[in-house]
């Protein structure tokens, strides 16, 4: 009888076990972590005339714009806080990040300060680009981009329009 | 004399009244925010796209548009999430407030969590510039805007049958 009554108090105590580990939420993973520790950064890809968007064709030209905080100050980084800002390419020399002096004026700050361009090599290899963005203030701090990884999203190299 | 301190006067008001119009944007933030839009899979009244999930800012009538969030409160660093949000919304004009949601994104190999919610373009959504303003108020009482433009163009028309 009391064997019984020990087998039924452990297949309880499974069955208890196996719920609890069943009914967890997935870990979370925030993008891009869970602290930003010194500069919060963003970045996007336009075309030439201001259109979101991620696929561009080779021997186009990407205009990359870019915004950078600091944390606990709050303080949106200028070219004078600025030891370097730039886009890191895969097999590309970086392409320099260049600070435009928002208009004077109330309400929201610029979204994007800084900007730059690339011109895709006719044979730049097709498909993904994983860049990513950097910088680095005269204080020593850092802070960096990378995009969101979902695949379809991400910046592409398609062929060049005939 | 007198006339002379009264124009004075005068001059120094209206220039007390000038100063705040001329007032720089602000150089600092409580929230930094980065917002894109991708095109959804599910679109109401358009065609599907080849791909989803691609970035742009031009959407047609029918299509749905999902916007893509993700952000940090600057004095801590800590990224926006449930657990330092109260709430979060979409507010597009002549529209009811679209809430936004922390979800997981990505492959199942690759997942991360940010904001999203989706927004089927009314067929009869007043064309061109539009802007999206997006509102974070987080458990600090912070504020995070965003005003992020886009762009809705008609939906292309249909062959009529000979």
């Amino acid at each position: 009888m009391s064997r019984a009554i020990l087998i039924l108090a452990v297949a309880v105590t499974a069955t208890a076990v196996t719920a609890v580990g069943g009914a967890q939420t997935p870990t979370e993973i925030p993008f891009p972590s869970p602290t930003v520790v010194q500069y919060f950064v963003s970045t996007q890809t336009v075309t030439p005339v201001g259109e979101l968007s991620n696929f561009f064709p080779r021997g186009s030209t990407v205009t990359f714009r870019a915004f950078a905080g600091q944390s606990k100050t709050g303080n949106i980084l200028t070219a004078d806080d600025t030891r370097y800002f730039y886009v890191k390419l895969p097999n590309q020399p970086n392409v320099k990040l260049t600070y435009t002096k928002p208009p004077a004026k109330k309400g929201l700050p610029a979204p994007w300060p800084w900007t730059a361009t690339w011109t895709i090599p006719a044979d730049y290899p097709l498909g993904l680009v994983q860049f990513g963005v950097r910088l680095k203030t005269k204080a020593d701090q850092y802070g960096s981009f990378v995009q969101i990884p979902v695949v379809s999203s991400q910046l592409t190299v398609t062929q060049a329009a005939r | 004399m007198r006339r002379l301190s009264l124009l004075a006067g005068i001059v120094v008001a209206l220039g007390a009244l000038v100063t705040p119009a001329l007032a720089q944007a602000p150089q600092k933030l409580a929230v930094f925010l980065y917002v894109d839009t991708v095109n959804g899979s599910r679109p109401v009244g358009a065609k599907l796209r080849p791909l989803s999930c691609t970035q742009t800012n031009t959407f047609k009538r029918g299509e749905q548009v999902v916007f893509r969030i993700w952000g940090s409160e600057a004095e801590t660093g800590a990224v926006l999430s449930t657990e330092n949000v109260k709430y979060a919304y979409v507010k597009l004009p002549g529209q009811p407030n679209l809430k936004l949601n922390w979800g997981a994104h990505g492959s199942p190999a690759n997942r991360v969590w940010f904001w999203t919610t989706p927004w089927i373009v009314p067929a009869d959504y007043p064309l061109g510039a539009i802007t999206a303003r997006i509102v974070f108020k987080t458990e600090a009482n912070t504020f995070g805007l965003y005003d992020y433009q886009m762009t809705i163009v008609p939906t292309t028309a249909k062959k009529k049958p000979r």
